[in-house]
């Protein structure tokens, strides 16, 4: 008979080959930061009361009906942030957005200044790194707001001829080394009529959120259906991450997922609000679905009436 | 943030790996483990140092971590129609798979350990891999003393007929 002892050891020893994960204490800190940041986030959320308020869709006029059903948003407004619609207090989340990473720089460089001379080169070298890290988020929430505003301010969305393959890899070569993981399908090479910056715009935070939310190293894959009426771009991952529920309240400003995940992901929650504001002002919609396949995120977009080639020449169809 | 985080790196790279084993007993699954580990240290780094028995608190934050994450998973599957993931569910091969020296793993064991319930993982993994007290095995998982103590009395019993059984039979 096993004694307690002996099965405890046995249990001992077939894991203590099991080699940890290589995870600093630095990084630690920084999820204890972002735990805090969620934590007054939720707080924050709880005390201006925003749970659930949506209104009816007002500019789908020129949209065809029924084409956007699953997740798709339902909190569109005349104002893209939807400042006084969504009831929540938005210029004070922004303020804590931008304090966040502020007073985590703050915090590191005050330590530096007091305990510099008693740290080892090492820990000081990751602090840096830390402040470093908190500055970019500071300054991509900046051009966040700016993209925003930018979009809310009115902009005139032009028609053009170009190809989809085009445009997609131009928004693959923005994406950097990130770029590769993304492979296209559908109508890539049918002659599309549309803004093709604005929609690169629109896409390029939900291809982002598939290269950052989804499987480590997966892929993101764009799918284009030239319709004649209607064109419609999906990005799709195979993350098991998110339910349609889940998916409907992303389009909120400065919601973001809460998957194991998202520790991958230091953006403000404001991708799928700037996707949805480029979607309006070409008079289209966005949405999300989770599927068997995984995660996916649509923009249909209405093929404008009147042509013209103002086309930028980056996105001009090639002769060949 | 804490006022002093004195004895907290201490702490964390002299109980880090034994936690990530006994989370990873649990979880089955070597990125939920490390991620489910590293959420517990960084909640233990906001309440440090007013923890009492900060192993155990982690070990609480990640068991909380790996059921949340579950429940998500299982609630997609049943969204998609997919067949349904039962919670906890593991195989041996998870928990030894992909381990350079898998060959050289207890397998039986892990085979056996891979079968018995959630909780009873838990218990063990937390008795013998962290070796927490009873009592703080009981409050990591949030259940009565007397609870923690009859997983444990099932979880010895299984082992003990699932390796005998299996000896029997070589």
């Amino acid at each position: 008979m096993t004694s307690d002892h002996e099965l405890g050891d046995r249990l001992r020893r077939a894991f203590e080959s099991e080699a940890p994960p290589e995870i600093t204490v630095a990084e630690i800190r920084e999820r204890a930061a972002k735990q805090q940041e969620r934590e007054q986030h939720t707080d924050e959320l709880a005390a201006t009361g925003t749970e659930g308020r949506t209104r009816a869709v007002t500019r789908s006029e020129n949209f065809p009906a029924g084409t956007a059903s699953e997740a798709s948003d339902k909190s569109v407004g005349p104002s893209l942030m939807g400042l006084e619609e969504d009831g929540r207090d938005l210029f004070g989340l922004a303020a804590h957005k931008l304090n966040t990473p502020l007073a985590t720089i703050r915090g590191f460089v005050s330590t530096l200044l007091q305990r510099g001379d008693q740290l080892d080169t090492e820990t000081v070298q990751q602090f840096l790194e830390l402040i470093l890290t908190q500055t970019d988020r500071l300054q991509d929430l900046v051009r966040d707001f700016l993209l925003l505003a930018r979009a809310d301010a009115g902009i005139e969305a032009r028609a053009w001829r170009y190809l989809p393959r085009t445009l997609l890899l131009e928004l693959a070569d923005n994406l950097g080394t990130e770029g590769v993981r993304v492979r296209y399908a559908g109508d890539v090479d049918a002659e599309i009529v549309g803004d093709g910056e604005l929609i690169m715009l629109a896409l390029r935070p939900l291809v982002e959120n598939g290269l950052t939310y989804g499987p480590r190293l997966g892929m993101v894959t764009v799918t284009v259906e030239a319709g004649a009426e209607v064109t419609t771009w999906e990005v799709h991952d195979s993350g098991y991450r998110l339910t349609n529920e889940r998916i409907s309240q992303l389009f909120r400003p400065f919601t973001r997922s809460d998957e194991p995940v998202e520790r991958r992901g230091s953006g403000a929650g404001l991708g799928l609000t700037l996707a949805k504001a480029y979607a309006q002002v070409l008079g289209g919609q966005v949405g999300g679905r989770a599927d068997a396949q995984g995660t996916v995120f649509w923009i249909k977009v209405p093929v404008p009436t009147a042509n013209s080639t103002d086309a930028p020449p980056s996105l001009q169809p090639s002769e060949t | 943030m804490p006022a002093s985080w004195d004895g907290f790196e201490d702490f964390y790279n002299q109980t880090m790996p034994k936690t990530y084993r006994t989370v990873l007993v649990i979880a089955g699954d070597r990125q939920l483990a490390a991620d489910a580990t590293a959420e517990g240290f960084a909640e233990a780094w906001n309440k440090w140092p007013k923890l009492d028995e900060p192993s155990a608190y982690v070990c609480k934050v990640a068991y909380n971590y790996i059921k949340k994450y579950w429940k998500r998973v299982k609630n997609r599957e049943i969204l998609t129609s997919s067949p349904e993931v039962e919670e906890g569910d593991l195989t041996a091969e998870a928990l030894a798979g992909q381990a350079p020296d898998a060959a050289e793993r207890d397998l039986d064991l892990l085979k056996a350990v891979a079968d018995l319930p959630e909780q009873q993982r838990a218990v063990m993994a937390g008795r013998y891999i962290l070796d927490l007290r009873p009592i703080d095995v009981a409050e990591a998982l949030g259940i009565k003393r007397q609870t923690e103590s009859e997983y444990h009395r099932r979880a010895l019993l299984t082992l003990r007929e699932r390796l005998a059984d299996w000896r029997t039979n070589e």
